[in-house]
């Protein structure tokens, strides 16, 4: 039993942690209901709250937007298409350069961003010098750069969860007629499922909301909406900014509730990655 | 369906061997159990047997087909593993179908099957469920319907009752029982248990050190054990060293400590020959006086006198500093601690052990 002090403490400390991980997206989220004159301070709570500044954002948002989902929908995959194999291969080979390989594999996670920017950038101007191809500013080039960044995410939950994988289940499998092909397929491949979401849904969000490498492999044009938020930030301030940021914050929380909803948290729990038990 | 014999069979990983030169022949429809303490290449043997492992050298046959070398996805074996290995992201009767699809067998063919086998191990309420939402017993009985939803040649078990309960235990060894025999299938079966073994087997292969050291039906390796080991692993047993004095028809004399001991066995060995005489605690019969037909009777002092409802447990100091464990009838018998009293037994009931 708890007692009073303990029951006090608890919803103390919860209370705190609440609301200093939830208060800058309310204030966000308030200021950008911002109604009266324009300031360049930002006023919370708003006064005479509109949507006048929705209608604001400028449409260079929208389409940074749309690049930003784009490219961290298709890095994301690519990063699984990766990582899913190379976790594979790699908990269950023993050859000797398994530890660099794994390294290999984890060490975008350790470089800098910024680092990884420049460094891509600089790859970019040399296959330009070389073969007259420019890969700075263009969809490839920006997918290359995220992938890169993704890839250690989606490794690292799935080597996670194949290092708890019970190989007996493969093995009921090949017992039960299944051969290689069916049972990654129907045996592997689902009882990892919950790694790949959740390492799929970190990968996401990592590519999503990078600038410090983005901003090296952007051009006019083609901007990211992290980076495009960061340029309007610096430039010209107004609540604009808060209203398409609010907007995005309501996009995630939407998707977060769908993904729960269609992966379902049961799902997670019930096939860990372990036996039946 | 079919048999499976075992030739010769060998598996070394490196200078150490696992399974050394064993030959075995399971008939159609038979229950039999791999028994030996770990270590022992009884497991070894069963991976042997689903062709999860290859045998550094041996054959193996099931009916009349080599099956050595080929994959266990192309063996027909069922498998029940220790911990079940149910597959966590399907149902319980998704797990039992997942053979038969993978065999193409047709949908409406697919439903009959399963309904059956979902009768059979009486679990029709729980088909929906998953695995985590169903208890061990019942994960027990679905993990074999899984494994013979497809007849197949042969079932093998990995100590599958190994994490359950006692009670529940020895329920699902009848009930595995039960099965086996309504199919009709040739099943392998790896326990530790000696009772476990006991009570399934149609037939058991004592295992030690990677080779067999008995094989025989329940009662016949209870009574008759032919080592030391077999004579230890299975149930409580005295074991006396003697020297073989004389060989008449089929009753062998031996001198025990200066005494004279009859057993009803036909030996080989020469005379002087030191052996180990076997004698079940229960076939031990404990007198306060020297009966009137005093044949193997022995002299000895009480030393521990346990109470354990059924049976009565003595222990009695023989003259020879050797003790002796005796179970009789609690009722009957009550012998204080530092009495001295007489044991015999009947030269049928007790077995010369050959090594």
């Amino acid at each position: 039993m708890q007692t009073w002090t303990e029951k006090v403490i608890l919803f103390v400390w919860c209370g705190f942690s609440y609301v200093f991980l939830l208060s800058p997206m309310v204030v966000v989220m308030g200021a950008s209901l911002h109604g009266g004159e324009f300031s360049a301070a930002i006023k919370f709570p708003p006064d005479e709250p509109s949507f006048q500044w929705y209608s604001k954002i400028p449409t260079e948002q929208f389409e940074a937007l749309a690049l930003s989902l784009l490219v961290a929908a298709v890095a994301t995959f690519i990063a699984a298409l990766i990582a899913i194999p190379a976790a594979l291969g790699l908990v269950r080979s023993n050859f000797k350069l398994k530890f660099a390989i794994t390294s290999v594999f984890r060490a975008p996670l350790q470089i800098p961003a910024i680092v990884s920017g420049i460094a891509f950038l600089q790859l970019y101007y040399l296959i330009f010098d070389t073969s007259g191809l420019m890969l700075a500013g263009t969809i490839p080039g920006m997918l290359l750069g995220h992938v890169f960044i993704a890839t250690p995410f989606l490794f690292g939950t799935i080597v996670a969860v194949l290092q708890r994988f019970d190989h007996r289940l493969e093995e009921a499998s090949y017992s039960l007629g299944a051969g290689r092909w069916r049972t990654l397929y129907r045996v592997t491949l689902p009882t990892i499922m919950p790694g790949i979401y959740s390492g799929g849904l970190y990968a996401f969000m990592v590519s999503f909301a990078d600038v410090p490498m983005s901003i090296f492999l952007t051009a006019p044009g083609f901007v990211t909406y992290p980076v495009e938020l960061f340029y309007a930030m610096e430039n010209d301030f107004d609540p604009s900014i808060l209203a398409s940021s609010s907007i995005v914050i309501v996009f995630c929380l939407a998707m977060l509730l769908v993904v729960q909803k269609v992966v379902g948290l049961e799902t997670l729990l019930r096939s860990g990655g372990g036996s039946a038990r | 369906m079919s048999g499976v014999r075992l030739d010769k069979i060998v598996k070394s990983y490196g200078s150490t061997v696992a399974v050394n030169d064993v030959s075995l022949d399971i008939k159609e429809g038979e229950f039999l159990t791999l028994l030996g303490p770990s270590g022992c290449g009884k497991t070894t043997t069963l991976r042997l047997i689903s062709g999860f492992i290859q045998p550094t050298s041996g054959a193996i046959h099931f009916g009349n087909k080599d099956v050595t070398g080929i994959a266990p996805q192309h063996r027909q074996i069922g498998m029940v593993f220790q911990d079940y290995a149910l597959f966590p992201h399907l149902t319980v009767s998704e797990n039992i179908s997942f053979g038969l699809v993978e065999r193409r067998y047709e949908k409406a063919a697919i439903k009959k099957r399963v309904d059956e086998l979902l009768a059979l191990i009486k679990l029709k309420e729980a088909a929906d469920r998953y695995p985590s939402e169903i208890s061990g017993g019942q994960a027990q009985r679905v993990a074999v319907a899984r494994a013979v939803a497809h007849p197949p040649s042969v079932l093998l078990m990995d100590e599958p009752l190994g994490a359950l309960d006692l009670k529940l235990r020895e329920t699902m060894q009848a009930e595995l029982r039960r099965i086996q025999q309504e199919l009709g299938i040739t099943a392998v079966y790896v326990t530790h248990d000696q009772s476990e073994a006991m009570n399934m087997s149609d037939r058991i292969v004592v295992m030690n050190d990677g080779i067999i050291e008995q094989i025989g039906s329940p009662r016949d390796i209870y009574s008759n054990p032919h080592s030391v080991f077999v004579a230890n692993f299975i149930g409580q047993v005295n074991v006396l060293e003697c020297k073989v004095s004389s060989k008449k028809d089929n009753i062998t004399e031996l001198d025990y400590n200066g005494q004279k001991i009859r057993a009803k066995q036909e030996i080989s060995l020469r005379q002087g020959t030191n052996i180990f005489l076997a004698i079940r605690p229960e076939n031990i019969k404990i007198t306060a006086k020297a009966t009137r037909n005093p044949q193997n009777t022995l002299k000895g002092v009480v030393s521990e006198a346990l109470f354990s409802g059924n049976v009565m447990k003595i222990s009695v100091e023989l003259e020879s500093g050797d003790c002796i464990k005796v179970e009789c009838q609690p009722k009957a018998n009550s012998f204080e601690l530092g009495s001295s009293v007489h044991v015999n037994w009947l030269p049928e009931d007790c077995s010369i052990l050959l090594n």
